[in-house]
């Protein structure tokens, strides 16, 4: 119990302070303020989308459809200034509720229909994907776009990357969402369980239809910074979103079985995700190989988390 | 009598619980024997130690002299023994002789792999013909057949295996009257062929009519084990309950005028039918009655955790409408469940969200919860219903049987309840914090608050109640004011041996 509760605590730090150091000793490369803002505008997009990811797992239930949703919204973006000629924030503003319609459409059919929110969401994980090839015309990157365009992905505010600020500032919003408010800490009882929620007096099914709306709506905003980014819309990128935001989710020790996670600790968890991936590029580790060490990374972190709840 | 199995000094411990203390006594061969207790006895227990469900025990058990150690089914199986639980553990998806044969199939001669599937079936067949005398579609899926029939294929499976010993365990709880005498007809036919039979059940007349020897269990220890013809059914009853404590309970003292909560012939179809009842400020009304009666179903109906089918509820004097724990609450009723584990607490959660879990917008100050107030609220409680906690950021899981149902208690105080509605709040949990639980009750109910409490342990009814409310399947029997009232006279009506 006691090793637990110190794991727990600063076991993440340690594993983050361990790699940081390893990573040093490896590449001169790595500790530079070049690098390190680039780990971490790298990572802004998987972790907006891990945010949601945290929220949805927290309920006990999963978002397989957030990588797609976010690479769907991207394209919508994109399309809506570039086609329609519309000014980015309405763009933006139009794709963020298409976000969270996605997420309105999984909660309401999970709970609807009790339908075990794995597949409804493995189902519009598919479908998102088939709509942004079809948006596009069967695949045509949305290139015609104006120079305002790239701001988000690629200007800086001061001397941080606009992505990260936006990463960060929701970070906070959704910690104080999640720590302090009814909706916040309901998120958690349903988690932790649904029938002692109810007898609370816990509109249930609204809470759980929130949290996939939450997750849409964040991976909207990731899928925006990644048009802006790529400065156009393109319906095959952002293939390892979803990969690496649930892995950053348990990583940080957001527990599959719902009812516990913590923003915190899945910031954490895309921060080591993004070192691994730097680490591995600087050693010139081929892309195939670090698809491999991350799929482990992935099992070791379940395993941990699975073994550590049965002490 | 010649003892088949012997128990010495077979014991059972839980966490926090003594449910089996050193019990000792022999079941003769080619007897129906009968366990007798109330809720908590220890009889379950008893059951899933000679059943191999769990992988330790104290004491010794013999079989036919021979010492055995009966650590898993496999083991108490190999002994013989075949057990028939009330949710009888067979295969929902499957057909009869798939179930009956499962882990036992006959193999065709030369072909090791194959199962011989007509030589599975005619057994079945023959075995139902010639030895329970009961006919059975062979070709349904056990899902289809009726808690009766699953039963008797529980008893199939054991004559398959050669089994001496059949322990039934309240197998009549869900039969009708005609299932129940096939049941008893099947129970002798086992017990002309020579095999022993354990049989369990709440319905002492059924006790007398099948068993011909029956051992008392209370609280855990062995009362006595004597023929079932020397005893009365008055004498069976007083040693079921043993000597009463009163001095446990705090006095009740007149409780007020003012009706809180009224109850007009509420019916859940098949669980409860045509309840009424008032409950006054400051009154401790008790609801008693055995498993199965439709207590627990009654006060989740009364809390809008499920519907109604007919019948009205005021509180207040106002008619609740459309009922739901959200609007229960809103109305001032906390609910207290009998799984507290599962239904009352969030494990995962700390202490202090656990308490303010219902009612979080008494301490929303603009749109956040602010936890220095609610710390100040918990904190309250905890000193008030002396939880025992390392802090407030505890998760509950942590904390012992008695703190958790505290926590519960608080949770139900902070959001304002007025009536309180409370299932068997003391089960599981060690004697010193029952009394503290009584206190609380007590309390309470001094200052204003109406209790509803169910139990199974009558004593605690009597001691804490004003009046007392008796089920008999699912049929509102008496609601007697407590006066000069005896366990023995409220457990013959809950058992439905006696009427008003």
């Amino acid at each position: 119990m006691k090793y637990k509760t110190l794991f727990t605590r600063y076991g993440l730090i340690l594993i983050l302070a361990a790699m940081v150091i390893i990573a040093t000793l490896v590449s001169p490369a790595f500790l530079t303020y070049d690098n390190l803002m680039n780990i971490i505008r790298q990572i802004s997009m998987v972790a907006i989308i891990a945010i949601g990811a945290t929220i949805v797992l927290i309920i006990g239930g999963i978002d397989l459809s957030v990588g797609s949703t976010a690479v769907f919204c991207s394209v919508f973006f994109a399309g809506l200034v570039s086609y329609n000629g519309l000014p980015i924030w309405l763009a933006f503003a139009l794709s963020l509720i298409a976000g969270m319609g996605v997420g309105l459409f999984n909660g309401s059919i999970t709970v609807g229909f009790s339908v075990p929110p794995f597949i409804v969401t493995l189902a519009s994980m598919n479908a998102l994907r088939g709509l942004a090839y079809i948006y596009t015309n069967g695949g045509v990157p949305i290139s015609r776009v104006p120079p305002e365009f790239s701001w988000l992905g690629r200007d800086y505010i001061w001397l941080v990357p606009v992505p990260v600020v936006i990463m960060l500032l929701l970070f906070l919003v959704f910690a104080a969402f999640l720590n302090y408010t009814k909706s916040g800490i309901y998120l958690y009882a349903v988690g932790g369980n649904e029938k002692a929620s109810n007898l609370s007096g816990i509109r249930v099914k609204w809470v759980k239809i929130m949290a996939y709306v939450i997750g849409g709506g964040l991976a909207a905003v990731s899928g925006v910074i990644l048009a802006s980014r790529l400065n156009s819309g393109q319906p095959a990128a952002g293939g390892d979103l979803l990969f690496n935001a649930i892995t950053a989710a348990v990583l940080g020790g957001t527990s599959l079985s719902g009812g516990e996670g913590t923003l915190r600790g899945t910031l954490i968890g895309a921060i080591i995700i993004g070192i691994t991936v730097n680490i591995m590029t600087l050693l010139n580790v081929i892309f195939f190989y670090q698809l491999v060490i991350q799929g482990f990374i992935l099992l070791g972190a379940v395993i941990l988390d699975v073994t550590m709840k049965k002490r | 009598m010649t003892p088949l199995i012997e128990f010495d000094e077979v014991g059972k411990h839980f966490p926090g619980v003594v449910a089996l203390d050193k019990v000792s006594f022999a079941i003769g061969k080619g007897e129906v024997h009968g366990l007798v207790g109330e809720n908590g006895a220890g009889k379950s227990t008893l059951v899933n130690i000679l059943a191999g469900a769990f992988n330790e025990y104290h004491g010794n058990i013999r079989v036919n002299g021979q010492e055995v150690r009966l650590t898993s089914f496999s083991s108490s199986e190999k002994l013989g023994i075949c057990t028939v639980f009330q949710e009888p553990n067979v295969l929902l998806n499957l057909d009869v002789p798939t179930n009956v044969f499962l882990g036992k199939e006959p193999v065709l001669s030369g072909m090791g792999m194959f199962v011989d599937k007509k030589l599975r079936y005619r057994e079945t067949e023959r075995i139902l013909r010639d030895k329970i005398k009961i006919k059975i579609d062979l070709k349904k899926k056990v899902g289809e057949l009726s808690i009766s029939e699953r039963q008797i294929i529980g008893i199939v499976k054991g004559l398959v295996r050669n089994a001496d010993i059949f322990i039934l365990d309240e197998p009549t709880a869900s039969l009708t009257r005609s299932e129940i005498s096939n049941l008893f007809n099947i129970i002798r036919e086992l017990r002309e062929s020579g095999k022993t039979t354990i049989f369990i059940s709440h319905r002492l007349n059924e006790i007398f009519e099948i068993t011909n020897r029956l051992t008392v269990l209370r609280d855990g220890h062995h009362i006595c084990s004597v023929e079932t013809r020397t005893m009365s059914l008055d004498e069976l009853i007083s040693a079921m309950v043993g000597k009463k404590i009163e001095s446990r309970y705090p006095r009740t003292e007149a409780h007020g005028e003012k009706t809180l909560l009224e109850v007009q012939g509420l019916s859940r179809q098949g669980e409860f039918e045509n309840v009424s009842f008032r409950l006054h400020a400051g009154e401790v009304l008790g609801i008693a009655g055995v498993m199965g009666a439709g207590r627990t179903e009654l006060v989740k109906t009364i809390f809008g955790a499920t519907k109604k089918s007919s019948g009205k509820i005021f509180v207040e004097g106002e008619e609740v409408e459309k009922a739901s724990p959200r609007q229960a609450i809103g109305r001032g009723i906390g609910l207290l469940t009998e799984d507290r584990r599962n239904e009352s607490l969030i494990l995962v959660l700390d202490v202090l969200k656990n308490i303010i879990l219902a009612k979080l917008q008494k301490v929303v100050k603009y749109r956040a919860v602010n936890f220095s107030i609610a710390r100040k609220h918990a904190t309250r409680f905890v000193d008030m219903l002396a939880i025992k906690t390392p802090s407030l950021a505890q998760k509950v899981e942590f904390l012992s049987g008695g703190n958790q149902q505290k926590v519960v208690f608080s949770k139900l105080l902070f959001a304002d309840s007025r009536i309180l509605i409370v299932d068997e709040p003391t089960k599981g949990i060690d004697v010193g914090a029952k009394f503290e639980i009584y206190k609380i009750i007590h309390d309470l109910s001094t200052q204003g608050v109406g209790v509803i409490i169910i139990s199974s342990e009558i004593p605690e009814l009597i001691g804490l109640c004003h009046t007392i409310v008796v089920l008999h399947e699912g049929r509102m029997v008496a609601s007697l004011p407590n006066r000069d009232m005896t366990e023995e006279y409220i457990l013959s009506l809950a058992l439905g041996e006696r009427v008003v």
